[in-house]
């Protein structure tokens, strides 16, 4: 569990052409385009080899309209194979741009660069260059979501098998709660879990991960917040992942009433797939969860008095 | 149920805030500030454990003070550890981890986990970038990473010091921690016109619960009050004090007909039906006991005193019963399946009465001539004994006849003589524990004849020097009893001042003499009979507790009546049931168990206090406050409404006297909502001149304590139950927010057979009148046997099955706190194998059990098995998800109307049914009678 990509707030454009008209042009044919609701963020490169680096420093770049024939003939080929392979970049789309057809056959060049388009310069209308922009920012978005989804649900998988009923309780919720931060990074993130000892009797814990300068601010933050959540009977009731006061709060409901819990991660940046995704570590970490407390009840030593006895 | 706007409740107590301080009310200067005491009790069966709640938080693990290696390092990036990229990385004073690199690691604020290695020192970190750095030409140059550090704390409860007994998982189901089987309400709600419930505040809840009661004051309708289980000592008081006044005679609970034979018989004996042990001398006290179990399953009921006395060293145990429980597997299994005395339905008097016939032949030279001569009516001895010395009650006949099965009576014969024997066998401390069950088959008979037998060889009482001589041992659902046998009658005030001597009451309470003549002008009915059709008399019953339906028998009778409409019904309880919620008028939520407080008095004399753990939802208030604060708004109402006045213009007179407004109304500065002030009040010693206190809403316990203790003890003298020590003081309020008490000498002076002492009267009446004990001698209708098939209803799950027996030690028949874990989809029908046979019945099968007086049936699955005998048929009667979602229930066959007529005690566990196998319809075999297969499979009992 390295880094996961967030959702990207913002559609970012690159145009790569060594002509500096076509950056405006390119503009100017895709103003009218919008990515949930906002306009398109455009970088510019005017050679491979700083698109390159543009690539680099914005691995983030949803779509490179890329110019053939720049510095080199190769240029942006050259350019398209570091995305590829140098940046390890799969997910932004590529459309190339050239005036002289003849040195990129295109049907090689797509399937030998995972290119989404290619446009020749001549041919290249307003209409087409946005629809062919459009379709290239709907398939980078779904590939981003694809890859975030397999990363989120990789770190749930992981975090489920990592979580043994014989460890600790506080190990496990450890692991669920850097799980959860990873999948929805946050400044402050409380789980709270109230559940029972060995014996029967009640146990509560809390854990807290904060990454605030002030360890006793950051305590009595994560406390206040783990007060007013078990104070509210609506919040403690919840089955659900639901945003709460610009966090989100995940329920933990332990199988057979063992245990009721909650993750809250403040000031928590959600899309739809962090939301979807949460309820499934919250599912396994339940699963796991009552696996330690019932093993931990059902080790207390116990003699069988029911063994069958004729009366 | 409105869906519009659902009702708010609570899935679980463990929601509530946690208060770290006394309520107010119960601190003797109102002060909000004293640290909670932790005072906390059981809400379930009656032995009436309690302790205190010790909560240990532990902070087990913090790296909150530390902050990451400064220095210049490496990180090691990705999944694969060393073989991920390694990157420069520094920790500055300011403890941010700043990593070199010109592609962002993390997206904006992401959380990236890696190695870091400084000084050679290596860890993994968990950071979140905080910052970036770019070069001159805005080109990322490294990432700003902030740790995150991490601090957990542990916070552990256990209730400690528990008494008396260790406690068991009902306990700590009290905490309502797990969800109770319906959720917990949080505001009152009323049923409107279109079926729908609505939210009311409690003020609200309170004005529609008055009118209610002023729409039912004779002669305009009727009242029954009822409690379902265990109801608080003040709450006692406030139903006498208020509902009294009201006209209101018929004060009842579920022990008037279910649970006080293990008590009043000593009333029967001895004049009064105080006990004498305490839990912990019978228990675990030294000597060489003798345990006569009387079909108590302590195994499921009460597994702490169970499980204590099976682990004493030296243990001589018998166990009665008419079939195999749990206890009796377990008590087989540590002395032997002989000990287990298996015997029909009903005949334990006979089986009592042949003990007393082998004492009076065999060991004659063991009758106690002190103890008939000096403590005893003689003349009740010797009518006793020649009924006990009848030859159809020599053992061998007894035997003979009681044995569950022809193969048992060899065993059943050996060991009337072997415990005969024991009895009368010097050193030797007979202890009896009687059931709910046995008296719910023949009421106080058997308990009573069981008395005898100890009596006779001088092992009823206490000797000397304290210590038991041998005697009974009150403990299932004993403060359902106490609460009957104290308050909850329809036959007498509290204290036990017959209704006759109204006047009494009445001056007690400060009132005129005359002021309870409508009590005893309202005609005075068993709460069974209330099923009866009652011509077009209005009626209103005010429930405290919930699932009052369900638990009456003859269950169909009470639905037609509550659906009625002229039939008014109030529910007090923080967990309504379905039924309630769909028809009761008002519901009026009290806090749940662990944010109220209760203080009950448990079958040794126990007065335990528990105070709030959590805060109660803002909406609720005390079963004793709900009703006080109903008769001030009555108060009000009368001093408000000129019509009122006359309507009710007995009520007229106290409020122009000023009595209404002294007792029942908050003082005129209104509530005491804090510590301030608060303390000059001095409600330890209030004496209702300005009113009755309200402390933060509720209502002032030293106030109200005084009251009941200036009740108990002025007038003509001491009442019966004052709670005082063994030297007469009475107890103090003080005291028992210190602790539980034992009270009135229960367990070193009561019943105390001194034969030294010429003084001595070991038995008082009721009245503190010297008495002595009176030998009780059956009719024969009191030793009649039900016969043919008899169907037994209880708490054993008759599964060796571990979820099974969980499920049945864990929960309980009201449903308090009924976990819905490993709750069976029904409750099967066991029957024995030569009941079996002869009606064709096999596992698996359906059958239709038909109570023969009332003709009420329902269809269970069968189960054939050996622990049940002869003509005995068993059912359960815990929760089951059948009952929930289908009200499928034993109660629908129980019979109202047989009852014991010392006690009032239905034979509700000896009920006269037939049973006839269900033909499947083969079109709907895959939901024969609205149920899908059930997995009978942990019923199914091994093959023997």
């Amino acid at each position: 569990m390295a880094s996961f990509p967030s959702a990207p707030s913002r559609c970012k454009v690159l145009v790569v052409d060594d002509e500096p008209d076509i950056l405006a042009v390119t503009k100017l044919g895709l103003k009218s385009l919008r990515w949930q609701g906002r306009r398109i963020t455009f970088l510019a490169a005017a050679s491979g080899s700083e698109a390159i680096e543009v690539m680099r420093a914005n691995p983030d770049v949803a779509v490179v309209l890329l110019d053939v024939v720049m510095e080199t003939e190769h240029a942006g080929l050259d350019c398209c194979r570091a995305i590829r392979n140098q940046l390890d970049n799969q997910i932004t789309r590529v459309l190339l741009r050239t005036g002289q057809p003849g040195h990129a056959p295109e049907k090689q060049t797509i399937e030998d660069y995972d290119i989404d388009g290619y446009l020749p310069k001549a041919e290249l209308t307003s209409t087409r260059l946005y629809s062919a922009c459009r379709t290239a920012i709907r398939a980078w978005e779904q590939l981003l979501t694809l890859e975030r989804h397999k990363q989120f649900l990789t770190a749930v998988n992981d975090c489920a098998v990592s979580l043994r009923t014989y460890q600790k309780l506080d190990v496990s919720l450890n692991k669920i709660l850097d799980t959860a931060i990873a999948i929805c990074p946050s400044s402050l993130a409380i789980l709270s879990l109230e559940t029972y000892e060995e014996d029967g009797n009640p146990r509560r814990f809390v854990l807290h991960e904060s990454v605030g300068e002030d360890a006793a601010a950051s305590e009595a933050k994560a406390a206040e917040w783990a007060n007013k959540i078990h104070r509210d009977a609506k919040l403690q009731s919840l089955e659900t992942v639901t945003r709460v006061d610009g966090g989100v709060l995940l329920p933990i409901r332990l199988h057979r009433e063992l245990g009721y819990g909650w993750i809250f991660l403040v000031d928590a940046q959600v899309d739809d797939l962090v939301l979807s995704v949460l309820p499934m570590l919250s599912a396994h970490a339940a699963n796991a969860l009552y696996g330690s407390v019932a093993q931990a009840m059902l080790s207390k030593p116990e003699r069988n008095i029911f063994d069958d006895i004729a009366i | 149920m409105s869906d519009e706007s659902p009702l708010p409740t609570l899935p679980h107590a463990g929601v509530l805030e946690d208060l770290a301080t006394m309520p107010p009310w119960v601190m003797p200067d109102h002060a909000s500030t004293h640290p909670a005491n932790g005072l906390y009790s059981c809400c379930f069966c009656g032995i009436g454990d309690g302790g205190k709640v010790v909560t240990n938080k532990t902070k087990q693990a913090s790296d909150m003070g530390q902050a990451l290696p400064q220095g210049t390092g490496t990180l090691w990036v990705g999944t694969q550890g060393d073989t991920g990229d390694l990157l420069p990385a520094k920790v500055g004073e300011d403890g941010r981890l700043q990593v070199k690199t010109s592609e962002p690691l993390t997206s904006a604020g992401g959380v990236l986990h890696a190695d870091l290695e400084i000084d050679e020192r290596r860890s993994k970190v968990m950071v979140r970038e905080v910052d970036r750095e770019v070069d001159a030409e805005g080109r990322l140059a490294a990432q700003l990473f902030q740790p995150y550090r991490r601090s957990l704390s542990v916070t552990d409860s256990h209730v400690v010091g528990t008494a008396p007994t260790k406690g068991c998982v009902k306990l700590r189901h009290s905490t309502v921690r797990q969800r109770p089987a319906f959720p917990i309400h949080m505001a009152p709600s009323v049923l409107q016109e279109d079926g729908r419930r609505k939210q009311v505040t409690y003020e609200e809840g309170i004005a529609k619960l008055t009118d209610l009661v002023l729409d039912h004051r004779a002669p305009y309708g009727k009242t029954l009050l009822y409690c379902c289980g265990q109801i608080d000592y003040f709450t006692i008081f406030a139903l006498q004090e208020v509902f009294r006044l009201l006209g209101v005679r018929n004060l009842a609970g579920n022990a008037e007909h279910c649970l006080n034979a293990g008590a009043s018989h000593n009333e029967v004996l001895t004049g009064q039906e105080g006990p004498f042990l305490t839990m912990d001398q019978a228990i675990s006290g030294p000597g060489e006991h003798l345990y006569i179990f009387n079909g108590w399953n302590g195994y499921v009921t009460h597994p702490p005193a169970y499980l204590s006395i099976l682990k004493r060293k030296q243990i001589d145990a018998y166990l009665v019963e008419v079939m195999v429980t749990e206890s009796a597997k377990a008590l087989a299994r540590k002395l032997g399946p002989e000990r287990i005395l298996l015997i029909k339905p009903g005949s334990d008097p006979h089986m009592a009465l042949a003990v007393g016939h082998e004492i009076l032949t065999r060991h004659a030279e063991r009758i106690e001539q002190r103890f008939l001569d000096r403590f005893s009516d003689k003349e009740s001895f010797e009518r006793y004994r020649e009924l006990a010395m009848k030859p159809n009650y020599a053992p061998a006949t007894v035997a003979e006849r009681i044995a569950a099965e022809p193969k048992y009576e060899e065993n059943l014969l050996t060991h009337i003589r072997r415990i005969a024997a024991r009895i009368a066998e010097e050193g030797v401390i007979p202890i009896n524990i009687p059931s709910v069950g046995l008296s719910q088959t023949s009421g106080v008979v058997a308990h009573c004849l069981w008395g005898n037998a100890m009596a006779m060889v001088g092992k009823y009482g206490l000797k000397p020097d304290g210590t038991p001589a041998g005697g009974t041992l009150r403990i299932p659902g004993q403060i359902n009893a106490e609460s009957e046998i104290q308050g909850l009658s329809g036959k007498y005030f509290m204290g036990r001042i017959p209704i006759p001597k109204r006047a009494e009451a009445a001056v007690r309470m400060g009132l005129p003499p005359y002021a309870y003549d409508a009590v005893a002008e309202d005609e005075h009915r068993a709460a069974l009979d209330y099923s009866d059709p009652n011509g077009d008399q209005r009626e209103l019953f005010i429930c405290f507790g919930t699932q009052f339906e369900a638990n009456m028998m003859n269950r169909p009778r009470w639905i037609e009546k509550l659906k009625d409409p002229r039939t008014k019904l109030v529910v007090v309880d923080p967990i309504p049931d379905p039924f309630s919620l769909e028809h009761a008028d008002l519901v009026l939520p009290s806090p749940p168990h662990p944010a109220t407080t209760k203080l009950y008095q448990n079958g040794e004399w126990r007065l335990t206090l528990s105070v709030p753990q959590k805060q109660a939802p803002e909406q609720t208030r005390s079963d004793p406050t709900i009703v006080y604060d109903m008769m001030a708004e009555i108060t009000r109402r009368l001093a408000a409404d000129e019509k009122m006045r006359s309507t009710h213009a007995d009520l007229t007179e106290y409020l122009d006297s000023g009595y209404l407004q002294k007792r029942f109304c908050p003082p005129p500065e209104g509530d005491v909502a804090s510590a301030n002030g608060a303390a000059e009040a001095d409600a330890g010693g209030a004496d209702d001149r300005e009113g009755l206190l309200r402390v933060a809403g509720e209502v002032s316990r030293p106030q109200l304590w005084t009251r009941i203790i200036n009740y108990l003890q002025g007038g003509s003298g001491p009442l019966y139950c004052l709670p005082t020590h063994d030297d007469g003081r009475v107890v103090e309020w003080s005291e028992l927010l210190d602790d539980s008490v034992v009270y009135g000498g229960v367990g070193t002076t009561r019943y105390m057979l001194d034969y030294d002492n010429p003084d001595a009267v070991p038995f008082r009446n009721i009245y503190c009148e010297p008495g002595s004990y009176r030998f009780f001698v059956p009719t024969e209708d009191d030793l009649e046997s039900p016969d043919g098939l008899i169907l037994n209803s209880g708490r054993s799950c008759l599964s060796d099955d571990r979820e099974m027996v969980r499920f049945a030690t864990a929960t309980f028949n009201s449903g308090k706190a009924t976990p819905l874990v490993g709750m069976p989809e029904i409750n099967p029908l066991f029957v024995s194998p030569k009941v079996a046979s002869r009606l064709g019945l096999e596992t698996g099968d359906d059958a239709r059990v038909t109570n023969r007086a009332t003709g009420s049936s329902i269809v269970l699955p069968v189960i054939v098995t050996h622990r049940v005998k002869g003509e005995t048929l068993f059912t359960n009667f815990h929760k089951t998800i059948a009952k929930l979602e289908r009200g499928l229930c034993v109660n629908t066959v129980t019979n109202h109307v047989e009852r014991c007529r010392y006690s009032n005690q239905t034979r509700l566990k000896a009920t006269r049914v037939s049973v006839e196998r269900v033909i499947p319809d083969p079109e709907a075999e895959s939901s024969r009678h609205g149920r899908s297969q059930v997995d009978l499979s942990p019923w199914i009992p091994p093959r023997p």
